[in-house]
């Protein structure tokens, strides 16, 4: 196990400095001059002087790999530089500021995934091709076509502007949360009920199952033993799905004017801030990395086969 | 393949919804009754009639006319971009497959770190450096997409490079790019045709929903997810604006959905062996 953890470890590191690169030469690849954007964005009039100096500021006179060795280091400081609009803000004050909104939002989320997605599954094959199952496999068909900006438009103007029985944006207190995170873990659901149902059905063909029911056991014993062996192939996806939650929130964010890192990235985006754009790139691609490779040993922990793969 | 799938009703149906929209958008101006942006200040959120068959927005542009413009914007550049996806994917996939050794390692090790990057942040990385608009879009698609391809066509290669038929071929003496594009590439095909069929339904909603953020298409033009963005501002006084654009994107995403499910179903009952 512990040689298994030490490979994984040692094969993220090529991964870790590929995302890392990506990040840092994404810049390199800017249309217009970095200075020159930095004094514009500020509504300072460049001179071939100021941006001489703006360049020396931002160290852009250096070579590339001289300036991304640098890079590298400040940013494994957690020193990101500071924002191009907001001088007197570092980088990694914001991200700072607004990682919590899109943690306990993605979090919700998750919830509702987990909460909702096992539930129907089970009740879905369980009752393989009745009215409910058919319900829940036209229900699941639509929410993976459905583009969920449009589905979070349909339930604020049902929940919040026709029945006012909810806020339309913002964070204040629990009910806020409703909302983004059902529009967030929609498409999520939608996709690990089909999963685990088709997963459920598959294992119900097993020889196990055949003999637990020949054996007598009730029918919710029955279920336990599927379902437990169903599980597993999804809660690799299922781990995968936490840093897709925080990375894909960017559009519900700003949908529902949460103050999360999504929508800091878009207006930065806009603002052609292009210090909290790359700091917000090599946060998500770190996160989904070291997600990565947690599910993967926790999955070997899981199943011993797996340290085999390799 | 082609007869089981002529058979079935749902993907004949859903081809026939692709195809008419792909019409509809290649011939808009014939199409369309009105101009998608010209529009009658004195007309505004009218509903529907002979003349305006879908009724009118807030500046009093014709819905059908702006859905049918739209349709290109949508539909064909997610189709160039699958195209560009697969083409570049192949390429890399074939060569990678067929070098081998040092050459094939090192390209494979690329793959990865592509593959590593989750397609939410390459977009906003991409859209964010290089700017707002669709061009850097569909870069930014395609570099999610390609080195997908590229790793499945490379595994493909592997699994018939040695199979009696290609090593006869190879020692009757046909060149490498006979063996490629005579041999490997029909037997790879139809899986790429089902992944690209599902992932086209995926593009379209990423354009669209870029282009609502902003990100893409830019606000006059008439695209469905920035009529949507459009639609978003008159929410609480006319929340019939959202209905037309968000419907025709689940009708097109759905439709490419359904005939990739449809092709698979077909591809395996000729796998069974019948």
């Amino acid at each position: 196990m512990r040689r298994y953890v030490l490979s994984r470890l040692l094969a993220a590191v090529p991964l870790l400095l590929g995302v890392s690169f990506l990040a840092f030469v994404l810049v390199t690849l800017i249309p217009a001059d970095p200075a020159e954007v930095a004094l514009r964005v500020n509504e300072i009039i460049p001179s071939p002087e100021l941006i001489e100096l703006q360049r020396k500021e931002l160290g852009l006179d250096q070579p590339f790999w001289e300036r991304y060795v640098r890079w590298l280091g400040n940013s494994l400081r957690l020193d990101f530089g500071h924002s191009y609009t907001n001088h007197h803000r570092t980088v990694a004050g914001e991200l700072g500021r607004c990682l919590p909104a899109t943690l306990s939002l993605a979090g919700v989320s998750l919830l509702f995934v987990v909460g909702a997605s096992i539930p129907l599954a089970v009740a879905s094959a369980m009752t393989r091709d009745s009215l409910f199952d058919r319900l829940v496999r036209t229900l699941v068909f639509f929410g993976t076509a459905m583009p969920n900006y449009w589905v979070a438009f349909l339930a604020i103007w049902l929940f919040a502007v026709h029945f006012d029985l909810l806020p339309t944006g913002g964070d204040e207190g629990w009910r806020s949360y409703l909302l983004p995170a059902f529009t967030l873990s929609m498409t999520y659901i939608s996709t690990y009920v089909r999963l685990i149902r088709n997963t459920m059905l598959a294992v119900m063909q097993e020889p196990f199952v055949l003999y637990a029911r020949a054996r007598g056991l009730p029918e919710a014993a029955v279920v336990r033993h599927v379902l437990k062996n169903s599980l597993q192939s999804s809660l690799t996806a299922l781990g995968m799905s936490v840093p897709q939650l925080i990375a894909g929130s960017f559009v519900v964010e700003n949908i529902f004017a949460w103050p999360g890192v999504g929508r800091l990235c878009v207006s930065a985006i806009f603002n052609r801030d292009y210090p909290v754009i790359q700091a917000y790139v090599l946060m998500m691609g770190v996160l989904f990395i070291v997600c990565n490779l947690l599910v993967d040993i926790i999955s070997a922990m899981i199943d011993p086969r797996r340290q085999a793969e390799l | 393949m082609l007869r089981n799938l002529l058979e079935d009703r749902v993907a004949l149906l859903c081809l026939a919804v692709i195809g008419v929209t792909v019409l509809a958008g290649l011939f808009a101006p014939y199409v369309a009754p009105h101009d998608p942006l010209a529009g009658n200040i004195l007309y505004k959120f009218k509903t529907m009639s002979w003349n305006y068959p879908l009724g009118t927005d807030q500046q009093g542009r014709c819905v059908l006319s702006r859905l049918i413009y739209g349709i290109q914007p949508t539909i064909l550049l997610s189709l160039v971009t699958m195209a560009a996806t697969i083409t570049l994917g192949a390429a890399y996939g074939l060569v990678s497959g067929s070098a081998g050794g040092l050459v094939d390692e090192g390209l494979m090790r690329f793959c990865d770190v592509m593959l590593s990057f989750p397609s939410q942040v390459m977009i906003l990385a991409v859209v964010g450096m290089l700017g707002v608009g669709m061009e850097n879009v569909i870069i930014a698609n395609i570099l999610i997409k390609w080195a997908f391809y590229a790793r499945m066509i490379r595994g493909s290669v592997l699994g018939y490079r040695n199979r009696n038929y290609v090593v006869f071929s190879r020692t009757t003496g046909s060149g490498s790019w006979f063996i490629l594009s005579r041999h490997m590439l029909p037997a790879v095909l139809p899986e790429i045709v089902v992944l690209a069929s599902l992932d086209t339904g995926w593009v379209i909603l990423n354009i669209s929903t870029l282009s609502f953020l902003g990100l893409g298409v830019q606000a006059p033009a008439p695209e469905w997810g920035a009529m949507l963005n459009e639609a978003r501002q008159v929410i609480v006084a006319h929340p019939g604006q959202m209905l037309a654009p968000g419907l025709a994107v689940l009708t097109l995403v759905a439709a490419f959905n359904m005939l990739g499910d449809s092709l698979r179903d077909a591809l395996e009952i000729k796998g069974s062996g019948r």
